[in-house]
């Protein structure tokens, strides 16, 4: 208990002291799961909307795909974004393995699936006499896709909250694809997991309250949008 | 209707298909500028299959498709411009998760009208459907009326050449639906839209209808005037969807002067036929299946059978359905003195003219009119429907019944202190006769 103890006050000195060093972390953290997100949704919602409005050929194998995309071990994106950048690798002339894009590369690829398969069910569970009447509205196929997005935006709301969830949280494939290096791809998940092997039990512990903190913050915020014009 | 210009909606060889079912087969359908055109059908006619590939959202196998002459159905169409010149609306309001008033201007936003004009149309419509105090609410918080009324509100800003409507009522409950009903007649009415309009409910085509059809099965089965579609109904489907609640089956014995004489002729056969039939097409009516379900004793063919006159030109010998709406009849009590069934309420014309000289049964104290048919039954049964009394008289004999329906009102009853068991007479004229020929047979 005392180590818990300890991990709070830790916590909130560092929190007090504003430790700079703390700070970028978190920053890092945020900026690199945030634009992960962000590009997450910009590609997720398009493909989800438009597999649940279409039909063609190999689509439940693709939805199948996408589903188990949502599931996708962080170690394992890690390991293939790492042989890829690796200064050998298909990509390797980029030289971005041990960046902060590497890690937002890597983030993508766990948070898209997550993205597209809510943003699949969620416009799959709208009326689909919607559909007919924004079409008999005039709409055409994008004026069409953009309405039934608005229409789901709740829903889409929770694919971001998950989205955003999945990469803020995930080590496995930050560190191996960021290295974990102090100023550069130091985020909260891998300085967690470097201290707690040194056995700097109460900074660990601080450095996790902080994510707990942020992930609270950031959803308090989405939940807030969600719920305020939720149908009574 | 303009019979001079082309119509604006015209549809030729018209084949949709559900899988290898052929779901609707219209070989040709026009609607003119100004017409109001309702087609009325039960539930999986196709009748919202007709709506929907008009609209251009289901893909005819085959056919054409004009509006506004333009060829829809010809390939390399632009579909979403010639849905800009329509406008639907379905059974249910479909409304999207916004304001009630911004529901009204997206269709104008997609055409990309100028914002003040789409408000000021939005704020018009929404005035005339009676919803504009609730143009700043989520449109998710509306009653089902108000929410209808703003769909309507909806398709009417779009002005559209041509206006779909699939059953915008048949959600709402019936004094909602009355209101919304009124208000879309007065609209219709003064704007003199061309509009489609398809409703399972008779008394909806009724009364918006320039023009009505009937679909049955996928096959417009009657197009006229609504009182030459009920008056008559072109087969026994179409009678019995219109609910009309006496069909008996019977052969014309001889025919003069375009009156003919037909006898009842109610064998196991044409009594099972018309009990399918009502059976299949009146089972949603508002009346539901009036014979469908109802005990015949089966068969033998007794000299008392009731023979009835009707205006027709059908030679001697044609099977025939006997078609007579319930609220053609009058009915007289008997078997009271024959002033106090006069002083009742019941409208009958007293003239020295004979009464029932055709019919071969004759008996005691019929009562006097013009009337060309007159049966004598006893009252089996009094169904009260509102405002309405619907009775059920048997005019058969002892070893048949022949169940006749009479509406009447709750008024008549009291005054003839009608109740189970009484004598009666049913009277109705020739011309409210109705014969539908089934089959030649030899006389």
């Amino acid at each position: 208990m005392d180590l818990i103890l300890d991990g709070i006050r830790e916590a909130w000195r560092l929190l007090v002291t504003r430790d700079p060093e703390l700070w970028r972390i978190t920053w890092l953290s945020l900026k690199i799961s945030g634009l992960a997100t962000l590009i997450s949704l910009v590609v997720g919602i398009p493909v989800g909307a438009g597999m649940a409005l279409t039909r063609f050929p190999g689509r439940r194998i693709l939805i199948t795909l996408i589903n188990t995309g949502m599931g996708l071990p962080p170690v394992v994106v890690g390991l293939f974004v790492t042989i890829f950048l690796w200064r050998n690798g298909p990509l390797g002339d980029l030289h971005l393995l041990y960046t902060p894009q590497a890690m937002v590369i890597a983030q993508i690829i766990i948070a898209a699936p997550i993205v597209a398969g809510l943003s699949l069910a969620a416009v799959q569970a709208l009326n689909p006499k919607l559909r007919l009447q924004i079409q008999a509205l005039g709409a055409n196929r994008w004026q069409g896709l953009w309405l039934l997005i608005r229409e789901a935006r709740l829903p889409l709301l929770a694919a971001a909250m998950a989205g955003f969830g999945g990469v803020i949280s995930e080590v496995g494939a930050s560190l191996m694809v960021g290295g974990n290096l102090l100023g550069e791809t130091r985020v909260l998940t891998t300085a967690t997991v470097m201290e707690t092997s040194k056995g700097n039990f109460a900074l660990a512990i601080a450095l996790s309250l902080i994510l707990l903190l942020l992930m609270l913050l950031v959803n308090i915020v989405l939940t807030y949008i969600q719920q305020r014009d939720r149908p009574r | 209707m303009e019979i001079d210009e082309p119509p604006l909606l015209e549809i030729k060889d018209l084949q949709v298909r559900r899988g290898s079912r052929t779901v609707l087969d219209v070989p040709y359908l026009a609607i003119h500028k100004g017409e109001l055109l309702a087609i009325m059908g039960p539930n999986g006619a196709g009748k919202s299959t007709l709506l929907q590939t008009l609209a251009l959202l289901q893909k005819p196998v085959r056919g054409t498709i004009r509006i506004a002459g333009i060829e829809a159905t010809a390939r390399g169409q632009d579909l979403v411009a010639i849905r800009r010149r329509m406008a639907m609306v379905f059974q249910e309001p479909l409304l999207l998760d916004m304001t009630v008033a911004e529901n009204v201007q997206v269709g104008l936003n997609l055409r990309h009208v100028p914002t003040a004009e789409s408000r000021q149309r939005a704020k018009n419509w929404l005035q005339r459907f009676g919803v504009a105090h609730l143009a700043k609410v989520q449109a998710r918080h509306l009653s089902g009326g108000e929410a209808q009324r703003t769909s309507l509100a909806r398709a009417f800003a779009l002005q559209p050449e041509v206006l779909l409507l699939d059953e915008p009522f048949s959600a709402l409950d019936p004094p909602t639906r009355a209101e919304i009903v009124d208000s879309l007649a007065l609209i219709l009415h003064e704007t003199g839209q061309t509009t489609l309009f398809v409703t399972h409910d008779r008394n909806e085509a009724l009364t918006l209808g320039d023009r009505v059809g009937v679909m049955l099965a996928g096959h417009l089965a009657q197009m006229g005037h609504p009182a030459q579609v009920f008056a008559a109904p072109a087969n026994a489907a179409v009678a019995a969807f219109l609910g009309i609640e006496n069909i008996l089956p019977g052969r014309i014995q001889n025919q003069e002067e375009g009156i003919a004489h037909i006898q009842i002729t109610q064998d196991r056969a044409s009594n099972s036929y018309t009990l399918s039939i009502l059976g299949a097409e009146t089972g949603s009516g508002n009346w539901p299946s009036a014979n469908a379900g109802r005990e015949y004793s089966p068969n033998v063919l007794t000299p008392f059978t009731p023979m009835i006159e009707a205006v027709s030109d059908l030679p001697t010998g044609t099977s025939v359905l006997v078609c007579i709406q319930a609220e053609d009849i009058t009915l007289t009590a008997q078997g009271q003195s024959t002033t106090s069934a006069s002083t009742s309420s019941v409208p009958l014309a007293k003239t020295p003219a004979d009464s029932g000289s055709g019919t071969e049964h004759n008996p005691p104290r019929e009562p006097l009119s013009s009337a060309r048919n007159s049966l004598s039954g006893h009252i089996t049964r009094l169904e009260i429907h509102g405002p309405l009394v619907r009775v059920t008289v048997d005019c058969g004999t002892p070893n048949r019944d022949i169940p006749m329906r009479v509406l009447i009102t709750r008024r008549s009853m009291a005054d003839l202190a009608l109740q189970p068991g009484q004598p009666v007479f049913l009277t109705f004229k020739a011309s409210g006769v109705h014969l539908i020929p089934t089959k030649h047979s030899p006389a």
